[in-house]
C-alpha cells in the first residue's frame, strides 16, 4: 500500500516535470509558414450614385476575386488580391440604343485577420484599372480606361477546411473606388488552395 | 496593447473623418432676387447702358459693400466692382416707363468666398435716368438702393469717367477657362454659360481650353480624361479622346448640368451673346489639332464679321510639341493669330501676335518693351491674388492677363490708373 503510493506520487511529479519540459522546450521542427491560393466568384449590387442616366442602369452583376495569401501562425496573414468586378452595365431604351458596361480590375494588397477559427475579415488597399466599353448601333464600339489610385476593399468571411490543401466558404465583400466614387457589394463564393 | 488597439481605432476614424469631409469645388447659385422692381420695365440698349461705365463713390448709406466700385456694363448687365474685397454686383435692368426711372436688380458677393446677397437699384428720372436715356450722359446718375435682409440702405453717385490712360489702353482681361474660378459662379469651367456671363464678372475676353474628340472635333476642355471636378458622374470613364462627340454630348455633362460643349458652339455664343473681344485657345496639343480648328476658328471669324463683331482668337502655342503641330500646319498661321508662352523669342520666331508668360516669370520688363517696339503684346497668367494682381498692374506693363479673379483686376485697373 504504501509502496504503491510511492508509485503514483512518482507519476505524478513525473508527468508534471514532462509538462514542464514539454512547455519550455522549443519544438525540434517548426512549423513552415504556409501560403494559400483563394478564388472566388458570385453576384454584385452596385451602389447607383450616378448623376446622369441613372435610371438606365443595371446595378446587379457579378465579381471574380482571387488572391494569394503568406499565411504565417498568427491571427494576421497578407496577400496581393486582383479580380474583375462587372460594376455595372447601362443600357438606354430604342431608338439610340447604347450599351455600356463599366468593370474594375483591383490589384491590393491584402490584410486577413482570423476572428475565429472559420471566421475572418480582410481589408485591401491599392489601385485599380476602370474599363469603360461602349456599344452603339451607329457607331460601333468604344473603349476606355481609367485609373484609380486610391481603392480598398473590406470583406467578412467564413471557411471551412475540407482537409489540409483545400477549402471553401463564402464571404461578402465591399469594394470602394474612389476614381469615379464606384461602390458594390459582391456576395462570393471561395474556394482555397493551401500549400 | 489595448492603449494600442485603442490607437489604431482612433487612427482609422481620423482617415474616415478626413477621407469623407473631402470637399470638392462647388458651384454657388446667386440668391433669389424676386426682382419686383423690373415688372413691366422697358429693355435698355446696351448701347446706352455702356455710357454708365466710369467710377462711382458711395454718397450715402451703409459703406459695408465698400466705398468706392467701378462700372462696366456687359452685354445684358451691369456690373459694379468694389474697392473692397473684390465684391462684385451683378445687376438686371429695365425703363419704369411710368416715372421714368431706370431699375436694378440682382446680386453681390465677395469674390473670394461664398457671402452674398439681393440688392436693387434704382435712378429716378431727376437723378440721371432722363440724362442716361435722351443724352448717354452719366455724370448726374445717383442710384439709390437696397441690399440685403433686412435692408440696409446705399446710394451710389458718378465721380468721374474712367481715365485718359485707361480709355486709351486697353487691357485684355481674360477669364480662366471662359469664367473666374475663384467668384465661385454658377458656371462650370469651359461652358457655353461660362463664356455668356463672364462679361458680367469683369472680362473683355476668355481662355478655353481644347482638345479633340475621336472625331476630331475641338471640344472645350481642360483635363484629357474625366474627372468629377470638371464633370457630373455619369456612365462614360477615361479619355475625352476615346470618345465620338456625339456620345459626349448623349452621356456626359459638365458640373453644372450643360453639355460639354465644342469649341464652335463656345464661340458662336462668344460672338453672339456677349461684347467680348478676345478668346485664347489653350491647345493641348493633339495630333494634327490645327488643321481641326482651322476651319472652326475661320467659321467664328466669318460669323463674327458678318454680324459686325469685332474678335480676336488666338491659338496658345504652350510647348515645342504644339509649336510642331502649328508648323504641320502653315495656313492657320497664315491666317489666325496666335501666342506662344515659352519666350519671347519663340513667339517672335513663331510670328505670334502675342506672348503669353507664367507670372512666375516676373515682370519681365525688357521682354514686354522689347514685344511692343515689334508690335507683339503680351499677357501674363494666371494671376488670382490681389496682392499680385495690384503689384503686376502697378508696376509692369503687360497688356493682360489670364485671371480667376476678374473683379480685383476690374477694380484695379480701371479705379487706379
Amino acid at each position: 500500500m504504501y509502496l504503491k503510493r510511492i508509485i503514483i506520487i512518482g507519476i505524478l511529479i513525473n508527468a508534471c516535470l514532462m509538462h514542464a519540459i514539454a512547455q519550455t522546450t522549443k519544438p525540434t521542427k517548426p512549423k513552415k509558414s504556409k501560403f494559400a491560393v483563394y478564388a472566388g466568384f458570385g453576384p454584385n449590387y452596385y451602389f447607383n450614385n450616378l448623376q446622369l442616366g441613372k435610371q438606365y442602369v443595371n446595378d446587379f452583376n457579378y465579381s471574380f476575386a482571387g488572391r494569394v495569401m503568406w499565411e504565417p501562425e498568427h491571427l494576421l496573414s497578407i496577400g496581393i488580391e486582383s479580380g474583375y468586378y462587372r460594376l455595372y452595365t447601362f443600357n438606354t431604351p430604342q431608338p439610340a440604343q447604347v450599351h455600356i458596361s463599366n468593370s474594375a480590375i483591383p490589384l491590393q494588397i491584402i490584410l486577413s485577420m482570423k476572428v475565429s477559427p472559420a471566421f475572418y475579415v480582410n481589408f485591401s488597399m491599392g489601385q485599380s484599372v476602370l474599363l469603360n466599353h461602349i456599344h452603339t448601333e451607329n457607331q460601333g464600339d468604344l473603349n476606355s480606361s481609367g485609373f484609380s489610385v486610391a481603392d480598398f476593399s473590406g470583406a467578412i468571411g467564413y471557411r471551412h477546411k475540407l482537409n489540409n490543401r483545400f477549402s471553401i466558404g463564402a464571404e461578402t465583400k465591399y469594394y470602394y473606388s474612389s476614381g469615379f466614387v464606384d461602390r458594390n457589394v459582391a456576395l462570393l463564393f471561395v474556394g482555397g488552395y493551401h500549400f | 496593447m489595448r492603449i494600442n488597439m485603442k490607437h489604431q481605432h482612433t487612427y482609422w476614424l481620423l482617415i474616415l473623418i478626413i477621407f469623407f469631409s473631402c470637399n470638392k469645388n462647388k458651384l454657388m447659385f446667386p440668391p433669389v432676387n424676386p426682382a419686383d422692381n423690373l415688372v413691366n420695365t422697358q429693355a435698355i440698349d446696351n448701347a446706352v447702358m455702356k455710357n454708365m461705365e466710369g467710377i462711382y463713390s458711395l454718397s450715402d448709406g451703409s459703406n459695408s459693400l465698400g466705398t468706392q466700385f467701378v462700372c462696366k456694363v456687359s452685354k445684358t448687365k451691369v456690373s459694379f466692382f468694389s474697392n473692397q474685397s473684390g465684391i462684385v454686383c451683378i445687376l438686371s435692368y429695365g425703363l419704369n416707363t411710368s416715372d421714368g426711372s431706370i431699375q436694378f436688380a440682382g446680386f453681390w458677393r465677395y469674390a473670394e468666398n461664398a457671402t452674398q446677397g439681393t440688392i436693387n437699384f434704382s435712378i429716378a428720372k431727376t437723378d440721371g435716368a432722363a440724362d442716361l436715356i435722351a443724352n448717354g450722359v452719366a455724370s448726374n446718375i445717383i442710384l439709390k438702393g437696397v441690399f440685403n435682409s433686412p435692408q440696409k440702405a446705399i446710394s451710389l453717385k458718378y465721380e468721374r469717367p474712367f481715365s485718359q490712360y485707361v480709355l486709351t489702353h486697353e487691357f485684355i482681361i481674360l477669364a480662366h477657362g471662359t469664367i473666374p474660378l475663384k467668384t465661385n459662379s454658377p458656371f462650370a469651367v469651359n461652358s457655353v454659360n461660362g463664356v455668356i456671363h463672364s462679361e458680367d464678372y469683369g472680362s473683355n475676353g476668355i481662355e478655353t481650353d481644347i482638345q479633340l474628340t475621336k472625331d476630331y472635333v475641338p471640344i472645350c476642355m481642360h483635363d484629357d480624361s474625366f474627372d468629377d471636378r470638371l464633370t457630373l458622374k455619369g456612365p462614360l470613364y477615361g479619355d475625352f479622346s476615346d470618345f465620338t462627340f456625339d456620345i459626349l454630348e448623349q452621356y456626359a455633362r459638365l458640373i453644372d448640368g450643360e453639355k460639354i460643349p465644342s469649341l464652335a458652339q463656345e464661340l458662336q455664343a462668344f460672338v453672339d451673346s456677349t461684347t467680348m473681344k478676345y478668346v485664347w485657345l489653350d491647345v493641348k496639343g493633339d495630333e494634327d489639332i490645327f488643321k481641326y480648328l482651322e476651319p472652326v476658328v475661320g467659321a467664328a471669324y466669318a460669323h463674327a464679321k458678318a454680324v459686325n463683331r469685332d474678335v480676336v482668337i488666338f491659338a496658345g502655342l504652350p510647348s515645342d510639341d504644339v509649336i510642331t503641330q502649328y508648323k504641320k500646319q502653315p495656313s492657320y498661321g497664315a491666317q489666325f493669330p496666335c501666342l506662344c508662352e515659352l519666350s519671347l523669342q519663340d513667339a517672335i520666331d513663331n510670328n505670334c501676335q502675342f506672348f503669353g508668360p507664367r507670372f512666375t516669370m516676373g515682370l519681365l520688363l525688357d521682354d514686354v518693351n522689347k514685344g511692343h517696339t515689334l508690335g507683339i503684346r503680351t499677357i501674363s497668367w494666371t494671376l488670382s491674388d490681389n496682392t499680385t494682381i495690384l503689384d503686376y498692374l502697378q508696376n509692369g506693363k503687360f497688356d493682360g492677363f489670364i485671371s480667376d479673379n476678374t473683379p480685383y483686376v476690374v477694380y484695379d485697373y480701371y479705379a487706379l490708373h
